[in-house]
């Protein structure tokens, strides 16, 4: 074993790994005996031990664990009641009605805003389009022929806008269409579709709501079934002459 | 008095958050995918029966989530690495001074995959090989040359000056 094939043996050498192969084994006793590579290994194993420490001052987003939590489908609770009165039952059943109405309130309106946020992000990120096209009819069928959401139906000024291509994401597993305009020379609107029963809460968006996300002017709105939410690099004016 | 669900989630969220940081570069990106693998947990998590296996079937989820990702994006090189073991460049000691954690990750973002993921692992929990291997889904040899191939990528791409004006794949602007 010569000094370099010794250098590429030792690369992903640990010293927490219990078992060294025989080639690791002859490069360590080459180790020993050769002060150069000692040199050389010394200064690599600081070196990943700066880089795993760096690493792990990553920091974790504030709201991350919240969100998870919120976003995630329902799972079983233990709850095990323990009053003895009747009274004091009913109280408690009341008492239970009413936070759960409040807790499924919120936690639908998390899903909801969580689920805004993701397909914003999806906007503001690179993405890869499953198809480039100005033919808004041309992108439609691409959906349907997909099974994602195809059949939407589009605010009138938007049906105006130069398509740009569409792409395939997922919500929790199920299909989310993002449809991509451009007015000028590059996407710059971008309208998502789910199905309304996909996005748990969504049902309640009801009519036009309007919010900012991530520094781009949002929409949502609910509309034969399906739940849209609309983005535009711009202000709520610009948003506002796409809206149905 | 927290469910399962609550208890995996406290345990687990921020060892999956930093793995997926590593996968992906950006913050944003990691917080979907850590929510994505818990919304899979909470679907499909009690087909696991074996428990004491929670940790690496988040992992796996993780890292197959993430491909899946990648591979609607890009179409990326992937060369078979015993092939690849040949071309190993010298080995110059890494270069890790002056480097912040921010700059290290973007690096580390700009590793090739399927090496980033085991270098991810490597770095990131000390998993054993053979445990690492068994996340990735590869054989351990495999698991071992990836982390070669992904720690000289890594060392390569430290060397390169201006790391905070790169372009794609770490080539300066």
């Amino acid at each position: 074993m010569n000094h370099r094939t010794a250098q590429q043996h030792l690369l992903d050498w640990r010293p927490c790994e219990k078992n060294s192969s025989p080639e690791q084994e002859e490069a360590l006793r080459l180790v020993a005996s050769d002060p150069l590579l000692a040199a050389w290994f010394e200064a690599h194993c600081q070196a990943q031990a700066d880089i795993r420490s760096r690493l792990r001052e990553m920091r974790v987003p504030e709201g991350l664990k919240t969100a998870i939590l919120s976003g995630a489908p329902s799972v079983g609770k233990v709850v095990r009641p323990n009053f003895s009165g009747l009274l004091a039952l009913a109280a408690s059943i009341a008492l239970l009605l009413g936070l759960g109405l409040f807790y499924f309130g919120a936690n639908s309106d998390n899903e909801v805003k969580a689920f805004r946020s993701r397909m914003v992000g999806n906007a503001l990120r690179n993405y890869r389009m499953d198809l480039l096209s100005k033919d808004l009819g041309e992108i439609r069928s691409y959906l349907a022929a997909a099974k994602w959401p195809a059949d939407y139906q589009l605010p009138v000024n938007l049906e105006k806008v130069t398509g740009w291509g569409c792409a395939r994401l997922t919500w929790q597993g199920k299909p989310v269409s993002m449809i991509c305009f451009a007015r000028g020379g590059r996407p710059d609107l971008f309208l998502f579709v789910a199905d309304q029963i996909d996005v748990t809460g969504s049902a309640q968006v009801g009519s036009v709501r309007v919010e900012m996300e991530k520094k781009l002017s949002t929409a949502t709105w609910v509309q034969g079934g399906r739940f849209y939410v609309l983005s535009v690099e711009g202000d709520e004016s610009l948003l506002r002459r796409y809206l149905p | 008095m927290q469910s399962e669900f609550e208890q995996i989630v406290e345990r687990h969220y921020a060892a999956l958050f930093r793995f997926a940081l590593s996968l992906s570069g950006s913050e944003a990106d990691a917080g979907d995918l850590t929510q994505q693998v818990f919304w899979l947990w909470a679907s499909k998590g009690d087909q696991l029966r074996d428990r004491s296996k929670v940790k690496s079937w988040l992992f796996t989820a993780l890292h197959r989530e993430f491909l899946n990702a990648q591979r609607r994006r890009v179409r990326f090189p992937h060369k078979e690495l015993e092939e690849a073991d040949n071309e190993l460049p010298t080995v110059p000691s890494m270069v890790t001074e002056g480097y912040n954690a921010a700059e290290v990750l973007a690096a580390l973002a700009k590793v090739d995959e399927p090496y980033r993921g085991a270098l991810s692992l490597f770095y990131l929990e000390d998993y054993a090989y053979h445990e690492a291997a068994e996340i990735l889904q590869v054989p351990v040899g495999t698991m071992k040359s990836r982390v070669s191939r992904g720690i000289a990528q890594l060392q390569n791409l430290l060397k390169e000056p201006h790391m905070g004006e790169t372009g794609p794949r770490g080539r300066p602007i």
